[in-house]
């Protein structure tokens, strides 16, 4: 509808104070024609009627002194006239009017304009940039709630689903996890650890992705209580969220897993029936299964876990069947052992080093190496896995150093 | 609808943006870059205006001989007997009344002394020495010669004058508009103003083919509010809240009024004395987050406080206010005007800060070092319009600007950037 339609139809309310930058805003016109509207407008409803307006007039001009321009409002024709001659180069335009001798009207709204003449050529908006409607009040902010996802809770019960799921998005899950972790301030302190500790991280990875394939118990049976017990500290340490991940990580390997089981158990049976031979074919075994699970490993990018997986894996069915080959075991402590004894006799005082591997792998195995491992300090059955692994090595030099003294003599 | 006009920008006011928020440390280093930067540049000017005849010396380097004529470069100090105090406040209030604090603690008793890299000397030198016009932090160049009591006797004295200036090649008749004091709390008093000044700014008032020249509008601070904000006793915290509203209020209709007048021109918009943002110099830009409406338009930016761009070849240069106001309590300068245009020549947007001015504390530069003369350098939340073409040595010629709070006076500030001519524009209301 245009102005000129509303004025005729006494659509406009003239109780109230009309301003034309209102006018500008409904009806898209310039300022000057809004003008010659309104004026020509009241000029016949004052001809054609009693009804008097009260006309405010933006009179603009230039000050004297050059003292600069001045854009200023002025009420009524007498005022309007006054400013007109006060001012050099000046003009004039309506501003607003309303029925005179009306009820007192309220205070106009003022609002940002949104008609312009002139305007800028190109307006880009803003990437990234959205407005917070609602979000702001009273200097009160709301956190945006985001949805948990169901995965997070599900996980840890049914970890024989995500066997099945596929490995694509048990890796999407795992990063949908990781992200929703991040977004609390919690979250993302345990989320971030890992980055910075990454092994220890991979150890509850390997502790936590046990109990789903359902060998933890056979992994930690076959530990040296001296690790042990600090092995079974990490998992209690680690947070949901890690053991989470790890889960979803190891998930892949566990469905293998399964399958790796029932060959184990094969290999268990044979094992049982034929003694010596079972490390041959265990080894032979592993061998196959080691390029396949190499793989997976490589995929999961947990390149320094490989050799405690690798060793973790051996132990598999050797520990196992620990119970079953301690007979077969015991006969090479016990060489060992002599070994001890002998080097003492030919005055190498090394031969106490020999020992050391002992509480290391087989604290409780028997009672004799126990009183041994007593003697040993305290203080290297607190030493990390790493450690004990460079001491399971160095006897091993130190023995082949000893035998090839005895092959010289 | 037409088109407005479009210049070249560059907003050259990354050296006052914060990378780093460290105020455990001592403003000593501020001096120490201060003088050892403005001796590098004062020496040269300083062989050029006296020649080589006269040495440049360090205090330390007279071992108390008397009568030497040399050139010492060092740090004006004024030692004001009744300069704020917080030592002195401390001391004092067990045992007095505090002392309503002075508008002006500036005193023709007012000492004035000479720092250099080790030691200090006091300068006179009378009329001449206009001691009541200088202000502490303004580094300069002396030349004079000790006497038997201690004293330099200073027989001419050099500022560095802005460094150089660019010459203005701004050929179109590029405008550039400047506000300051939109005091949104208190803008139920001069609506009417405002909405004439928006729409004045679309060009609705037969002025399109002004308003097509018109390439910027800059808010200099205080947009917010003008005045300090009342105190509120702690316990009142109802009111304390009701304030906090009001300010957010404040906030979300300043963001829809530069929103809308984001899209008929760029507006940059500064932080000042009494908006919310931080206290220290330089002010950091307003988060986006405070105008999300207005953010979203490429046209729209928050800048620094002090915030220099270039329009076209045009430098400018600008605060809100506070340099200004802080100097004008220190000194006997009688204007803004004067207080602009000294600062112009010391070469330094703010030489009070870190004594009387608060500063961030930086260690490794003095950003507020005015390394290049401006062509526009003005400063908001002034008491009146002032306007003034200041011609350097070399024939530099910069617009100084003295912006009242559009609160108090309705007026704005056009500038022609190829001609530097520069007129206010008042919003008034007739009231009768």
């Amino acid at each position: 509808m245009s102005l000129q339609q509303a004025l005729d139809d006494c659509l406009i309310d003239f109780d109230r104070r009309v301003l034309v930058t209102d006018l500008l805003e409904e009806y898209k016109l310039t300022y000057k024609e809004a003008h010659d509207k309104l004026e020509a407008h009241i000029k016949q409803q004052e001809k054609s009627s009693a009804i008097k307006y009260e006309k405010r007039f933006v009179v603009h001009g230039t000050l004297a002194n050059d003292e600069g321009e001045l854009y200023t409002i002025v009420q009524g024709d007498a005022k309007l006239k006054e400013w007109l001659s006060k001012l050099e180069n000046s003009q004039y335009h309506l501003y607003s009017v309303e029925v005179a001798g009306g009820s007192k009207s309220a205070a106009p709204i003022f609002k940002p304009m949104q008609h312009m003449e002139v305007k800028l050529a190109k307006v880009e908006q803003r990437s990234g940039v959205k407005p917070l409607a609602n979000s702001v009040s009273n200097g009160v902010h709301k956190p945006v709630e985001t949805p948990k996802p169901a995965s997070i809770k599900e996980e840890p019960s049914k970890a024989e689903e995500q066997k099945k799921t596929p490995p694509s998005e048990q890796k999407g899950k795992a990063k949908s996890t990781t992200t929703t972790a991040k977004k609390g301030s919690i979250g993302s302190f345990f989320s971030a650890a890992p980055a910075a500790k990454s092994q220890p991280a991979k150890e509850t990875k390997a502790a936590a992705a046990k109990p789903a394939a359902g060998s933890m118990d056979n992994f930690f049976k076959k530990q040296p209580k001296a690790n042990s017990s600090q092995s079974n500290s990490a998992p209690k340490e680690a947070s949901p969220e890690q053991k989470n991940n790890s889960i979803q990580l190891f998930a892949e390997e566990s469905e293998v897993s399964s399958d790796e089981e029932e060959k184990l158990d094969k290999l268990r049976r044979s094992v049982i029936g034929s003694g010596d031979e079972s490390d041959e074919t265990d080894a032979q075994a592993q061998t196959k299964h080691k390029a396949s699970s190499k793989r997976r490993r490589i995929v999961d990018s947990d390149d320094e876990e490989q050799p405690q997986k690798k060793s973790a894996e051996k132990q598999k069915p050797q520990q196992e069947e620990q119970k079953v080959d301690q007979a077969e075991e015991e006969p090479m402590d016990v060489e060992a052992a002599t070994n001890e004894t002998f080097l003492d006799d030919d005055g190498f005082v090394i031969t106490v080093k020999a020992k050391k591997p002992k509480p290391v792998q087989k604290k409780a195995s028997s009672t004799a190496t126990a009183a041994t491992a007593a003697a040993a300090p305290a203080t290297k059955k607190k030493s990390p896995p790493a450690a004990g692994k460079s001491a399971k090595e160095t006897p091993k030099v130190k023995q082949g150093s000893i035998t090839s003294f005895f092959a010289k003599k | 609808m037409a088109n407005r006009l479009s210049c070249a920008y560059e907003n050259l006011s990354s050296s006052y943006l914060l990378t780093t928020t460290d105020y455990q440390k001592q403003f000593c280093h501020l001096y120490t870059h201060r003088l050892a930067e403005m001796t590098r540049l004062l020496t040269p000017l300083a062989l050029k205006e006296w020649g080589t005849q006269v040495p440049i010396m360090k205090l330390c380097e007279l071992r108390g001989e008397q009568n030497v004529q040399c050139i010492i470069i060092g740090t004006i100090y004024k030692h004001q007997a009744h300069k704020p105090s917080i030592l002195r406040d401390i001391s004092e209030e067990n045992q007095l009344a505090p002392q309503p604090q002075r508008q002006n603690y500036s005193e023709p008793e007012d000492k004035l002394i000479l720092e250099d890299e080790l030691q200090r000397v006091r300068l006179q030198g009378g009329e001449f020495l206009e001691s009541h016009k200088l202000a502490t932090g303004i580094v300069c160049a002396v030349k004079g010669d000790t006497d038997s009591e201690g004293f330099f006797n200073v027989e001419k004295i050099l500022f560095l004058e802005s460094g150089p200036q660019k010459p203005l090649t701004v050929k179109r008749n590029s405008k550039l508009i400047l506000i300051s004091g939109l005091d949104q709390l208190q803008s139920h008093n001069f609506v009417d103003a405002l909405n004439m000044f928006q729409y004045w700014l679309s060009g609705c008032f037969d002025n399109k083919s002004e308003a097509q020249s018109q390439v910027r509008l800059i808010v200099a601070g205080n947009s917010v509010r003008s005045s300090a904000m009342a105190h509120v006793p702690t316990l009142q915290v109802a009111r304390h809240q009701a304030n906090a509203n009001d300010t957010v209020q404040a906030i979300s209709q300043l963001d829809s009024w530069f929103a809308s007048w984001a899209k008929a021109i760029h507006v940059d918009v500064m932080p000042g004395a009494y908006d919310p943002a931080n206290f220290m110099l330089p002010q950091q830009p307003f988060h986006k987050c405070m105008f999300p409406l207005a953010a979203q338009l490429s046209s729209f930016q928050s800048v620094t406080n002090p915030y220099i761009c270039r329009l076209d070849s045009a430098l400018v240069v600008g605060t809100a206010g506070q340099n200004i106001a802080d100097l004008l309590r220190s000194t006997a300068l009688d204007s803004s005007l004067e207080a602009l245009r000294c600062t112009l020549k010391w070469g330094h947007v703010a030489p009070t800060a870190p004594d009387t001015l608060a500063c961030y504390p930086y260690i490794s530069s003095d950003p507020f070092i005015m390394k290049e003369c401006p062509h526009v350098y003005f400063a908001g939340n002034c008491e009146k319009f002032e306007t003034d073409l200041h011609v350097g040595s070399g024939g530099k010629r910069t617009r100084l600007v003295c912006l009242p709070s559009f609160s108090k006076t309705q007026s704005v500030a056009v500038i022609d950037l190829a001609t530097l001519d520069c007129r206010q524009i008042k919003f008034s209301v007739e009231t009768e």
